[in-house]
């Protein structure tokens, strides 16, 4: 079969209602779920996957994609409106989402949320159709050193989202990695921290944790005074997203999209990372830096443009490779298999059709997408008006469902509590609650990573700088931390003659 | 911005976790295999970098909060708790610790229902009614779409069962 | 009278609220959990076989998964639960077999699990990249022995199935002291572990063959031998008995059903019936084989059979490497 021909066969295939059905409805059940918090993307796909056993191929394998990519960006829909992430992905969007859903510009933050979901989306389906065979074979190079210096290099996102001390950001991020070796050992199989009980050896699940270091603390906070939110105004969250905002924001948008195709391209690293990279490098070259984490529209663009870019390229590996990069393509492999489709190379040669009917069909779901996400807005922004004396306890009682439900464990409901008081002490002593969760996710896979390349090499270091990749790693984090250093400085002087003349003005106005 | 002995306190309770984890857990709670070919293989590796970095930290916080000069106490934060704040908090923290005991033999359903009044309450109760009628319908809805739609078994108790 | 009314109403209300107790099992829906994630093997292969069931089983099956410590979080859960029947366990050979014999410190044992059918069998493949120059199964031992430590091999952790497994095949060809001849790498799955083979970062990978068929088939890689009795279709690999060590046979996945120690005999009862019905249905078989598994539904005294004698197996082996984690 020609290419013509196959794009005409696969054409025919996804130009039908059919098609276009399961695609909508995928996107739809997506959204929905994504912005349940519990209800992750991948407990929507998995969900999702019984009943493409009875579809065609193409309709059941565009309904499971449509269920990804609505479940991505409805993750963020929650994270700006209550402050608890949908997904682990949309931690990031919660940051600067969620001030400005305080300010009343909740309508604001989601379309931007939507718009960029879009773009990157579109820009990372774009990169599978065009880049595929090369990205793939970009990541058939990265073993476990080069993960080791990515990951050692995302790290020094920490000290983007820090806030006003790095210090402390570094404090949070050594307790996210501590509480990440919870469990069996990886290599030897031993016991970690698990005090003997059987709930700890798997370890501590990250939405739990999430929710309770994001969602717990507003909610205790509110409890403690809820006198001092009456005077917020906090409705109005219709206003439309203005252009001058959207137009400041693309390079970011772009940006991020790139760091999410290449992030994605990487079997193992997931969307959450890749939102908070884009994030850090948004906020390091925005001129409205200072805005960062306050409520800053570009900070919501540069998240959600880092955690859907990784939706198209996150079938790179599946599709070229055959491999998966995430556990949400482990499941689309296996709804390949279940319909005796070959994922991976052999796929675009008998199968040459789906894959292009796959490749339309994806970038149709950009587009449906935003006509879906738009109608998921205008439903979901009224809770924005919902007074917060019925909110909040009801934010709560969402939790608590929604956490039992991600792994039937009642024992997740207890860390979620216990993790919200400790991230309302980290609130109350000023340290910042993105640095622990980027280090709870990025600690496993920097330990495991830094532990598979000893083993390879028998315990010698240098296969720490074994080829082009990992030296180009190495290279990029000491410029970063060169730099984060002197603005660290920087920011302490200015932090100190500050200090200093307010002092002298209050000393002046007691004389 | 923190009072500067606030930042002194918190200097110490970082250097406090760092020596608690560095020389109780560590210790106690981290299985060593027998065969462990080299040292940076073994399990108590990363948590001790992870330990002394943070004792490090602890250290300079601490430094930090001695020699740099402090915020004039008109915009450090006030980190007492008054009364009814006091109140209203330790009231939530025994609602959820009750909560969490009472979910297996009550059922998530009936326990959430209480939740959310008992909470509607604490923050004054200036909508009753409609604080009532949500603490009915909304983990009923979220019972019969957890069960239904998305297949998972919502703890129901062992008193009253709902379909 | 009035003493006779009142009875009477409480008798009629408990009757009512009784009724389910005294009605056959199941009057509700029934719990399955899936101990480990979404997507992968076990997953599948529940979720095909729920499917097949509820035109089977008059009450809808609740497929859950409750991850966590290879398996140990769920199976623990089942446990734990009320032996009426609505709480059961998809039990694999990871979590019931080969943990259990490497690890003395696991927090259930395989008694603690009443069987009532095992499933599917998986045989075990043992598969490199397509560049290696690893020709044959005899290649990979002579350099094994010739080379310590130079042969690296990808598992889906400490204590699954390809750990162990590499290690018996080594030992079935009668390599000595395996645990300095080859370097174990452990990985998040048998994905990942698959993908170390086929970035180079891993030599070999000894598991589930249905993971590695479509590597296979696309030539990627190159399958060296199988554990099955007769070749399989989707790979043409030498079977132990070909290679001379038809010991290996036992070296075999599975997936099957248990309840906690004290299921009820009812429940055992209806399980057998209604898995005898629901493997035939054609839409789980096509799932199942397309998968590279083979369906072998076991009554529940075969299969606790199975499962002890497969545990014997993988003790003996753990006990002679000196395999057992500490």
């Amino acid at each position: 079969m020609t290419f013509l021909e196959a794009l005409a066969a696969g054409f025919a295939l996804v130009a039908q209602w059919e098609s276009i059905f399961f695609l909508s409805l995928g996107v739809l059940v997506g959204v929905f779920a994504g912005a349940i918090p519990g209800m992750s993307a991948t407990m929507a796909v998995a969900l999702t996957l019984p009943f493409t056993f009875a579809l065609t191929p193409i309709s059941g394998i565009l309904l499971l994609l449509g269920v990804y990519k609505g479940g991505i960006f409805g993750g963020s829909i929650p994270a700006i409106l209550i402050k608890t992430p949908g997904t682990p992905a949309s931690s990031a969007t919660a940051m600067d989402g969620y001030p400005l859903a305080e300010q009343g510009r909740a309508g604001e933050a989601l379309s931007m949320s939507l718009y960029s979901s879009c773009i990157a989306d579109f820009i990372s389906n774009m990169a599978l159709i065009l880049f595929a065979a090369w990205l793939a074979s970009f990541a058939l190079n990265f073993g476990p050193p080069e993960m080791f210096t990515l990951i050692v290099f995302s790290l020094t996102i920490i000290a983007g989202v820090s806030g006003d001390s790095l210090i402390k950001g570094i404090v949070a991020a050594t307790l996210g990695l501590i509480l990440a070796t919870v469990g069996l050992d990886f290599i030897g199989g031993t016991e970690r921290l698990t005090f003997g009980t059987v709930e700890l050896r798997g370890g501590i699940n990250l939405v739990p944790m999430l929710i309770g270091l994001f969602a717990i603390p507003e909610i205790i906070a509110y409890i403690r005074n809820p006198a001092a939110r009456e005077q917020r105004v906090r409705a109005l969250g219709h206003a439309a997203l203005k252009w001058v905002d959207f137009r400041r924001s693309l390079k970011s948008i772009f940006r991020g999209s790139a760091i999410g195709v290449f992030m994605g391209a990487i079997p193992g690293i997931g969307a959450a990372p890749s939102a908070f990279l884009s994030y850090s490098e948004a906020r390091r070259n925005s001129p409205n830096r200072d805005n960062f984490g306050k409520g800053e529209l570009e900070g919501v663009a540069a998240a959600e443009a880092g955690n859907n870019g990784v939706a198209g390229a996150t079938l790179i590996p599946l599709l070229a490779l055959g491999i998966p990069g995430d556990i949400i393509t482990a499941i689309i492999i296996g709804a390949f298999m279940i319909h005796d489709l070959t994922p991976g190379p052999l796929l675009f040669q008998n199968n040459a059709q789906i894959v292009y009917a796959l490749f339309l069909g994806l970038m149709a779901s950009s587009v449906i997408l935003l006509v879906v996400g738009s109608i998921a807005i205008r439903v979901f922004r009224y809770i924005a008006d919902i007074p917060p004396d019925l909110l909040f306890p009801a934010v709560m009682v969402l939790c608590i469902f929604g956490v039992y439900a991600i792994n039937n464990s009642i024992f997740d409901v207890a860390l979620m509590l216990v993790m919200g008081v400790v991230g309302y002490i980290m609130l109350i002593f000023r340290f910042p609650a993105a640095p622990f969760l980027i280090a709870f996710i990025l600690g496993p896979m920097l330990e495991n990573s830094f532990r598979q390349a000893l083993l390879m090499s028998r315990g010698s270091p240098e296969i720490f700088v074994r080829g082009p990749i990992t030296i180009l790693f190495w290279c990029l984090t000491i410029l970063s931390v060169v730099m984060i250093i002197r603005a660290t400085l920087r920011a302490a002087r200015l932090k100190r003659e500050a200090a200093r003349s307010a002092s002298r003005l209050e000393a002046q106005s007691k004389t | 911005m923190l009072s500067r002995r606030a930042e002194l306190f918190v200097g110490l309770g970082v250097i406090g976790m760092a020596a608690i984890l560095l020389w109780l857990l560590i210790p106690g709670y981290i299985t060593i295999p027998r065969r462990v070919p080299i040292p940076a293989l073994s399990p108590a590796f990363w948590p001790n970098v992870i330990g002394w970095t943070m004792l490090l930290c602890g250290v300079l916080l601490t430094a930090r909060a001695v020699t740099a000069p402090p915020p004039p106490d008109s915009i450090a934060d006030d980190l007492r708790f008054t009364r009814p704040e006091l109140l209203r908090v330790g009231a939530l923290a025994v609602v959820l610790v009750t909560a969490y005991i009472a979910l297996p033999i009550v059922g998530m359903v009936w326990t959430c229902m209480i939740v959310y009044f008992l909470m509607v309450l604490m923050t004054g109760a200036k909508r009753p009614i409609w604080g009532t009628v949500i603490a009915i319908l909304l983990p009923l809805v979220l019972f019969y779409f957890f069960t239904k739609v998305a297949g998972v078994a919502i703890p129901q108790g062992r008193i009253v069962r709902l379909p | 009278m009035k003493k006779t009314l009142t009875a009477l109403t409480l008798g009629a209300a408990t009757a009512a609220l009784a009724v389910p107790a005294l009605a056959e099992y199941p009057t509700r829906p029934i719990q399955m959990i899936v101990p480990f994630g979404a997507g992968g093997a076990t997953d599948i292969s529940a979720r095909a076989l729920a499917t097949a069931l509820n035109n089977v089983v008059p009450q809808p099956m609740v497929v859950s998964n409750r991850t966590g410590a290879g398996g140990a979080t769920g199976s623990v859960a089942v446990r734990d639960a009320d032996g009426d029947g609505y709480t059961l366990l998809f039990a694999r050979v990871g979590s019931h077999t080969v943990n259990p014999a490497m690890n003395p410190n696991l927090p259930y044992t395989i008694d603690e699990f009443r069987f009532v059918g095992v499933y599917e069998i998986n045989p075990v493949a043992c598969v490199v990249n397509s560049n290696s120059d690893f020709n044959t199964i005899e290649d990979l031992i002579e350099r094994v022995t010739n080379d310590p430590g130079s042969v690296i091999f990808s598992s889906a952790g400490v204590g699954s199935m390809p750990h162990i497994g590499t290690m018996m095949v080594l030992d079935a060809f009668g390599v000595e002291d395996i645990a300095d001849a080859v370097i174990h790498i452990p990985t998040e799955g048998d994905g990942a572990a698959l993908t170390a083979v086929l970035q180079g970062t891993s030599d070999i990978f000894c598991g589930s063959a249905s993971p590695a068929v479509p590597f296979v088939e696309a030539g990627q890689m190159r399958p060296l031998l199988v554990t099955s009795s007769e070749r399989l279709d989707a790979m043409d690999a030498p079977t132990v008995a070909e290679a001379g060590v038809p010991e290996l046979r036992a070296l075999v996945g599975w997936t099957g059903i248990a309840g906690p120690a004290d299921l009820s005999d009812e429940a055992a009862e209806k399980w057998g019936e209604w898995l005898a019905e629901g493997v035939q249905d054609p839409e789980f078989q096509r799932i199942l084989t397309s998968g590279g598994s083979v369906i072998e539904l076991m009554s529940p005294e075969d299969s606790v059979q199975f499962v002890n004698d497969a545990y014997e197996t993988f003790r003996a082996v753990v006990v002679a490497l000196d395999l057992e984690i500490d």
